[in-house]
């Protein structure tokens, strides 16, 4: 069953007229865990807040479990809110926090108690029910803040950019305590967030945002490996992907690498198509394209060769295994597996499959 | 030794240049006003008497005293309450973004940038019984035009008008900045939890600007104690001593009756007074205001 259904949706600000949401739509499925992914000011958290009822719709239409809600207050809306700052009451202890909600709508008081302890014991805050928030670390904040969102038992848990204040082992742990809690709850949830990790390793599927507008919507497997345009191909993945122009003046230098039927096309010939390899898909071979290496990153498991393709300036980005060593000036000899290669078009940077970019004019 | 010097040259100037004034205008004073509250003097005769704490029990017998003990709490505590309530809504409305906000902050505070006395002047002319643009405005409304600063039962009313309508617009300024500092976050909370204005108003706004209602409750309890301005051009303490404050009956004491040992006797009551109240509110602060 679809929970959320958006269509069409548009915002525009009245005061600067500026258009923030370009026709959104999504249909949610029930149990889904939907991130959606942007960089700053791509509209991401203006979505989950017209979601959520605390920002107008300009147009379009917004379904909760099939009814339109487009003018629904956020308070009938069943649906709870992680904030980025956690949002807890300084005033209140832990327990008065996770209550605060049930508290406003005047549950009784037995009710109260057995769901705050009920959301305590999941999230491990019994000894902290006590504690002000101020006498909290960041990670037991995030919990609080999830508890009070879990005790509404809301149909929607909309969180947005919830583990950005957290420094990066907390955000791992606290990922992986939000992805248990919502097989263990399977409530539908929506999560707002500018960092890529969070979203391939948590999403069921993942919007792509930029400039209010969808890139891409997808399961992480699909935006990896079949990014739809440009952008989504080079937000996605740590390091970004390389993308060249796959003709021109470079055409002599990319030869070996790109698929016969593509060659022979107008598009690539006029110079219309972009190259795109992934860092971890480029092999480092005893011939093939020389490039110069200008410095290497040992990250640990892997080495991140950073260097540009020799008697030009292209930059190139290699994943390497890490037990080989590079030298800064060191020439190595790289090939691109036709099957890692992605193609797109150079003016619209959308994804072209390799039929299409050896025929497509 | 050449450290030293130069460590004995920034505290002579750092510290001892302030404590200076302090001592001159504040401690000395104080002491001399002490002492004098063990004496007799009348002001103007070079012969002083010891006499112990004859000024206390005097004055702590004497029904003018306890009369204007009376009317220093109810003085304080209308002025306070109000003040502080009106100062507060004031800043809510304000939360809305409408149109001329800063021009309609600036008009409010304007009261409190205006000389007490100026505007006590102007405002015996608003409570004039006959032709004031009070009693005008009542008798339009068909309503009693009471005789406000001439009779005893309104007199004070009059003058606690006056001052809740000086101190307003600071109150609001400070609330203003307070709730301003509120996290949209919290509001969002209160929204998606269906909130009443009520609720959002006693569990979210009241406790978090706390330590500013704390901070205005102590300093406008202090200014009403030491109201003296408004008493003064309005209403002299009258009438049949419905306005007089303890802080006027120092200044009649004093300065009229030239009986200078009872009325420092006065001051030093209201000086403890004001220390007394001002630590129950810091006591008491614990249990209401959150940091």
């Amino acid at each position: 069953m679809e929970k959320l259904v958006l269509t069409h949706l548009q915002k525009i600000y009245t005061q600067n007229k500026k258009t923030v949401i370009h026709d959104f739509n999504l249909s949610v499925r029930d149990g889904e865990f939907i991130v959606f992914v942007g960089p700053s000011g791509c509209g991401k958290s203006t979505l989950l807040r017209m979601i959520a009822g605390l920002e107008d719709i300009t147009s379009g239409e917004l379904f909760l479990n099939g009814k339109k809600a487009n003018r629904l207050p956020a308070k009938d809306r069943n649906l709870s809110v992680v904030f980025q700052n956690y949002a807890l009451f300084p005033h209140l202890s832990v327990f008065e926090n996770i209550a605060f909600g049930l508290r406003i709508r005047h549950y009784p008081k037995q009710k109260v108690n057995e769901a705050v302890y009920n959301a305590a014991e999941m999230l491990g805050l019994q000894r902290l029910l006590h504690e002000k928030p101020k006498q909290l670390s960041g990670g037991q904040r995030q919990r609080v803040a999830l508890g009070r969102a879990i005790v509404r038992q809301a149909d929607l848990f909309l969180m947005d950019e919830p583990l950005s204040n957290l420094d990066a082992k907390l955000r791992t742990q606290m990922r992986e305590e939000i992805l248990n809690l919502h097989q263990k709850l399977e409530t539908t949830t929506i999560y707002v967030t500018h960092d890529q990790v969070e979203a391939m390793t948590m999403a069921t599927r993942i919007v792509v945002l930029k400039d209010g507008r969808i890139q891409q919507i997808g399961t992480p497997k699909q935006i990896y490996t079949a990014p739809a345009n440009t952008f989504v191909a080079t937000f996605i993945g740590m390091p970004q992907m390389n993308v060249f122009h796959a003709a021109g003046s470079d055409s002599a230098r990319w030869d070996d690498f790109i698929p016969l039927s593509l060659k022979k096309s107008d598009s690539y010939t006029q110079g219309r198509v972009l190259l795109g390899i992934r860092p971890e898909n480029i092999l480092v071979a005893a011939d093939g394209l020389p490039v110069t290496v200008n410095y290497a990153e040992l990250m640990g498991a892997d080495t991140y060769v950073h260097g540009e393709i020799a008697g030009t300036d292209k930059q190139i980005v290699i994943r390497c295994e890490p037990d080989r060593d590079f030298c800064s000036g060191e020439t190595v000899y790289v090939r691109f597996p036709e099957d890692k290669c992605h193609f797109f078009d150079a003016e619209s940077g959308k994804r072209l499959t390799i039929e299409a970019a050896a025929y497509e004019a | 030794m050449r450290h030293r010097m130069q460590g004995f040259g920034s505290f002579a100037l750092f510290i001892g240049v302030p404590v200076i004034p302090l001592i001159v205008f504040w401690f000395i004073p104080m002491f001399v006003s002490l002492w004098l509250s063990f004496t007799d003097w009348d002001y103007i005769s070079p012969e002083i008497h010891y006499v112990q704490l004859d000024n206390y029990v005097t004055v702590l017998k004497s029904p003018d005293f306890l009369g204007a003990l009376w009317n220093t709490f109810f003085f304080a505590f209308w002025t306070t309450v109000p003040t502080l309530i009106i100062g507060f809504l004031l800043a809510l409305l304000l939360r809305v973004q409408i149109k001329g906000r800063p021009l309609f902050k600036a008009l409010i505070f304007s009261p409190w940038v205006t000389p007490m006395v100026a505007m006590s002047i102007v405002w015996s002319w608003i409570y004039e019984p006959k032709i004031g643009l009070l009693n005008q405005f009542l008798g339009w409304l068909q309503l009693p035009q009471p005789e406000w600063l001439q009779s005893s039962t309104f007199a004070m009313w009059a003058v606690i008008i006056v001052t809740v309508w000086k101190s307003v617009g600071w109150c609001m300024i400070f609330y203003c900045d307070a709730l301003g500092k509120i996290s949209d976050e919290f509001i969002d909370v209160c929204k998606l939890e269906g909130a009443t204005i009520w609720q959002c108003i006693r569990k979210l706004y009241l406790p978090l600007v706390s330590p500013i209602t704390l901070f205005l409750a102590v300093t406008l309890i202090i200014s009403a104690m030491q109201a003296y301005d408004q008493i003064q051009v309005m209403t002299q303490g009258g009438p049949a001593g419905s306005t007089r404050t303890l802080l006027y009956l120092y200044y009649q004491m004093a300065f009229q009756q030239f009986n200078m040992g009872q009325a420092t006797a006065v001051a030093i009551i209201l000086v403890i007074i004001t220390a007394v109240i001002s630590l129950i509110q810091f006591r008491l602060s614990k249990y209401w205001v959150h940091y």
